[in-house]
């Protein structure tokens, strides 16, 4: 014990003796573990915690298939038959979650638009959470007429009402609705159901989705009715693919029983991998560029112990002619650079605390998870051990290589071991060669994903962003209870937006590109299908007639919607390109005649009033930046009337700048209503720059993290050309005075460099290539092994490299020949 | 106390190899005070690098207190350096990062020595050489005899039967040089076998036997006046 004491006390005395390599070397070593551990944070928020559930193994998203098709989620009606005819589920729940308009106090506040969410008594009970106040819902209260109790969530509960105790059955308005307070839930209740971007579930109230007493979806007509959300709780010891086999013997059972589920299958995601999927590849790889720095940083230390060893032979030989050890030496050296590595670590782990904080609170919302990244126990422990292994990865070799000393050699004055300088040198120069190939393998990635998201953003979106303003406003039922009640309400606001100074034009519409997330089966008249399954589908929207001319959308044949497309005249409608490509490649889609919804003598159901195409629009991008646009419908909400329903987008294009436009637009809408939430409120380049806004986060943090890396290789460079150089000076003296020209000096100095970076530049060409397939799936448009970004990659290395060493190299061209000489 | 027979040590220079020590044969007994004088080149350090362990690429045999050297493993070899033998340089070779005290202990600590044990050592020893005073003092706080005082006492303090010293006052002015001298004298009349390299006759003076190298030759030995080289060859 005592003899690691007194280790200990030496390796504080060497650190302090050379403040500059200590603060160098901790400095470099603390930019490495401070990203790594950083990284680790957001793995450990992101992959690593379990869902804040019992038992969340046993927690399963269920989804509805069609061929290759993942759908969001199968219908009510299978989801009843699933939870009534398994053998491997404890409970499984149908949900979904709707914007509403939502009021907590009396009529003169402004109610806000919420997400609330849509569950049934067993969607709390498959979670296995209590509620912290109150009770759950009850079986009953999933009917029409009795939904009208509602459960807050936390945040909600705390923010409104203060985290009042005495909450239950206070009454709280949902369109236009009063909802008795029944239950506050804990909060650890997070978003499951996808769209990050919109916000968190702030309340809900029972299954009862439709608008209208009528309409259930609890009906047989409804079984095609997919998109809904669907999680489920596996018995204990059951497998997913257990599970998975259970529930597709059942969907093949439903399939042979109802024409409208005939092709569909279904699948099992478990809930945690669900969340952490999509987000796995680019953190991994984040991760993966970050240990590329740490261990950049820690050749760089390395190469600087090698350096300052070689100043220690003399020091080794005294402790070895007093007995020591070869273990005993190295026990003496690893404490110094276990010492050198806990500096390193604290000041790393203390970059970290920031790094997390900063991630925290400047992430993009699609991102939400990193709002938690924090330096908990589990990541400071993780610095802990990373520090501890960076003082091995670091410190072993040079201190190995260190004790090659020949004592009877050191003894002598101006004695050197020649085995072990020459073992030092090419470790040195393996060592920086090293951190240049890695530092060549981040450029790459960072090239590729920088190229990826230009071509993204350089996408032909197929309207025009600028100018536009987006507000989102949805209807009640208690008010707008018909399809006609809504279009006069539509016709008057957007007819009074359009006559505000500064308004160009202005649509209402259910949907817009990028978000065109409304998908409906159709039949094309004249074309029967046979099977149900064989049905087409295309992305759907509901609009009025100035939606071309507001956005921006080309017209490429037929004609537009215009006002004399009314209630009374001939439904018309306009598809785009990529519609008339796949369902008419042979012949001209205009005058084609199409009806919405499945064939009426296959599905049971009523026929409706078939659309006449009478133009097709050029493709915009309705499934976002990175998919080829859908096949897609557009037609009037007034020649639609069972597809208009209360939810709607307003979209205005301005000659000036579209937010100045917000306040007279807003107070339209509350001239008309005032108990309209006036919600979503966006530019379109905003909601453009959200499409890339992961994307831009994450290529920055990579470009950061390779700009460490090159900052670090470049340093080792300039350290060891330095160190050659000041070691090499007597001999660049001597050919100075034999005729060496300083132009030859410089060269010869560079051109190790230049060696060193090619080493490691086609080494680290060699790695890209081999890892290439680990960022592939996060390009677009460019191929992972793009020779262009690889040879700029290994040009810009070579060229810092080169530029790193010119410093040194110039020092050598200036040595006086005659000084260096005297020194000889 | 040591017996060397025949022993040979050279350097490989390019194509040929350069011979430092030649067949050297010498037996010294216990209590001896040897004198290695030569000129520069002659093998005077080499031998003591030998004898010191500190070379290990020898051929020839090494009997050191009845055991066979030549025939140990580094290891072992090591365990028996540290056991028996002592070593004083002309440089000093203190570590300038540790105090009197620590540079003293330095032996000790790479032996299994119990800590209270090993401070009671140093303390004898600091005691011994009237150091008490610095133990405190970094090297470079020390004059040149002081600092070679230490190496003494670093050399002596786990109380070895064989002292080797290579020109201990080589870089001390003649007052500190008879101090030292002295006190490898009274070290000598306590029991401790004693191994000088120096060059200087005065020094040689304090030596009960004096040994003399050439070329790797040993040509002198005044415990054997009548040795000639070319015998020390044919032997």
């Amino acid at each position: 014990m005592s003899g690691l004491i007194q280790d200990g006390r030496y390796a504080l005395r060497q650190l302090r003796k050379s403040p500059g390599f200590t603060a160098v070397a901790a400095l470099t070593l603390a930019l490495g573990v401070g990203a790594s551990t950083t990284m680790f944070g957001v793995v450990n928020v992101v992959l690593l915690q379990p869902l804040p559930f019992p038992n969340p193994d046993r927690l399963v998203r269920i989804l509805a298939t069609q061929g290759d098709r993942v759908l969001p989620g199968p219908s009510p009606m299978d989801v009843r038959d699933f939870a009534d005819q398994n053998h491997t589920f404890e409970k499984v729940a149908v949900y979904d979650i709707w914007p509403k308009n939502v009021s907590t106090g009396s009529g003169s506040i402004e109610p806000e638009q919420m997400r609330v969410g849509l569950v049934p008594a067993e969607y709390f009970a498959v979670l296995g959470i209590k509620p912290l106040l109150g009770r759950l819902f009850k079986d009953e209260e999933n009917r029409w007429g009795n939904q009208f109790e509602a459960i807050l969530g936390y945040d909600f509960w705390r923010t409104r009402f203060h985290g009042d105790p005495s909450i239950l059955g206070n009454t709280i308005r949902i369109n236009d609705e009063p909802y008795t307070i029944i239950g506050v839930m804990p909060g650890e209740v997070p978003e499951l159901f996808g769209n990050a971007t919109q916000g968190k579930v702030e309340l809900w109230s029972p299954f009862v989705p439709y608008i209208a007493a009528s309409e259930t979806v609890w009906k047989e007509s409804e079984r095609g009715s997919r998109g809904w959300g669907a999680i489920g709780r596996l018995k204990p010891g059951v497998s997913i693919q257990e599970a998975s086999a259970d529930l597709q013997r059942i969907a093949r059972n439903l399939a042979a029983e109802y024409p409208l589920d005939r092709g569909v299958g279904v699948v099992l995601h478990s809930l945690r991998e669900e969340r952490v999927a999509a987000l796995r590849s680019v953190i991994l790889l984040l991760m993966g560029a970050v240990i590329l720095i740490l261990l950049i940083a820690c050749s760089n230390v390395a190469n600087l112990l090698l350096a300052r060893n070689s100043s220690r032979t003399r020091e080794i030989a005294v402790r070895v002619a007093m007995g020591a050890e070869r273990s005993a030496l190295i026990r003496q050296f690893m404490a110094e650079n276990l010492t050198l590595g806990m500096f390193g670590g604290i000041i790393g782990c203390a970059l970290a605390w920031g790094a997390c904080a900063l991630i925290a609170r400047i992430h993009p919302a699609q991102l939400s998870q990193l709002a938690q990244v924090r330096l908990d126990l589990r990541v400071l422990t993780f610095g802990f051990v990373i520090s501890v292994a960076s003082s091995l990865v670091f410190g072993t070799l040079p201190a190995w290589i260190s004790l090659r000393v020949n004592p009877s050699e050191a003894f002598k004055e101006g004695g050197r071991s020649n085995i072990a300088a020459r073992g030092k040198s090419r470790l040195r120069h393996a060592f920086v060669a090293g951190e240049l190939a890695l530092a060549v393998m981040l450029l790459v990635g960072t090239g590729l994903l920088i190229q990826s998201l230009v071509r993204l953003q350089d996408q032909q979106l197929g309207f025009r962003v600028d100018h536009l303003l987006r507000t989102h406003f949805f209807l009640p039922s208690v008010r707008y209870p018909n399809p006609s009640s809504i279009t006069r309400f539509c016709d008057e606001y957007v007819a009074r937006v359009r006559q505000l100074p500064g308004v160009q034009d202005a649509v209402i519409s259910a949907a817009y590109p990028f978000d065109d997330q409304w998908t409906e089966n159709f039949t094309s008249v004249g074309r029967p299908v046979s099977r149900l399954e064989e049905t087409p589908s295309a992305a759907f929207n509901v609009t009025d007639s100035h939606y071309l001319h507001t956005l921006g959308i080309p017209l490429l044949r037929g004609r537009n919607f215009s006002d004399s497309d009314t209630e009374t005249s001939l439904p018309v409608a306009l598809v785009n390109q990529a519609f008339a490509d796949r369902y008419f490649p042979t012949e001209d889609a205009v005058g084609k005649r199409i009806r919405m919804g499945f064939n009426p003598i296959l599905a049971s159901s009523a026929s409706t009033t078939p659309f006449t195409i009478i133009g097709v629009l050029a493709n915009s991008m309705n499934r976002g930046l990175a998919l080829s646009p859908l096949p897609h419908i557009n037609t009037l909400f007034r020649q639609t009337p069972e597809l208009n329903a209360g939810f709607k987008y307003l979209i205005v294009r301005t000659s000036l700048d579209p937010m100045q436009l917000a306040p007279p637009i807003r107070m339209q809408l509350h001239s008309l209503d005032a108990d309209l939430p006036f919600a979503e409120v966006s530019t379109m380049d905003q909601i453009m720059r959200g499409q890339t806004a992961d994307r831009r986060y994450t290529t920055s943090l990579l470009a950061l993290f390779a700009t460490f890396g090159v900052v670090l290789a470049g340093i080792g460079v300039y350290g060891v050309v330095s160190y050659v150089v000041a070691q090499r000076t007597n001999e660049i003296g001597l050919r100075m005075a034999l005729g060496a020209e300083r132009s030859d000096v410089l060269w010869m100095v560079i051109r190790q460099a230049l060696w060193m970076a090619m080493v490691g530049a086609i080494t680290g060409l060699a790695g890209a290539w081999t890892l290439r397939q680990v960022i592939a799936q996060l390009l677009f448009g460019i191929s992972p092994a793009d020779p262009a970004t690889f040879l700029a990659a290994a040009l810009l290395l070579i060229g810092f490299a080169t530029a790193a060493s010119y410093v040194p190299a110039r020092r050598a061209a200036k040595v006086d020949p005659m000084v260096a000489l005297r020194y000889e | 106390m040591i017996h060397l027979k025949n022993i040979d040590r050279s350097y490989k220079t390019g194509p040929g190899q350069t011979w430092v020590l030649r067949r050297v044969t010498l037996d010294i007994r216990e209590g001896e005070f040897i004198t290695v004088m030569g000129p520069s080149g002659a093998g005077k350090s080499s031998l003591l690098n030998v004898l010191a362990f500190l070379d290990d690429q020898w051929q020839g045999e090494y009997w050191l207190r009845e055991q066979a050297v030549h025939e140990m493993k580094r290891k072992q070899r090591a365990e028996l350096a540290k056991r028996n033998i002592g070593m004083v340089f002309q440089s000093y070779h203190l570590l300038d990062d540790l105090t009197v005290r620590e540079n003293i202990d330095l032996p000790l600590s790479y032996k299994d020595i119990p800590h209270s044990q090993r401070q009671s050592l140093v303390a004898d020893a600091l005691d011994h050489f009237q150091i008490v005073a610095k133990k405190d003092l970094f090297p470079s706080q020390l004059s040149g005899g002081q600092q070679q005082l230490v190496g003494i006492a670093r050399a002596v303090v786990h109380k070895p039967a064989l002292l080797l010293a290579d020109e201990p006052t080589g870089n001390l002015h003649s007052a500190q040089a008879r101090e030292i001298m002295e006190l490898f004298r009274t070290l000598n009349q306590h029991g401790m076998t004693i191994i000088q390299v120096t060059h200087a006759e005065a020094n040689a003076a304090y030596g009960s036997r004096t040994i003399q190298l050439r070329d790797g030759w040993l040509v002198n030995d005044t415990a054997h006046p009548g040795l000639q080289p070319h015998e020390a060859v044919k032997q």
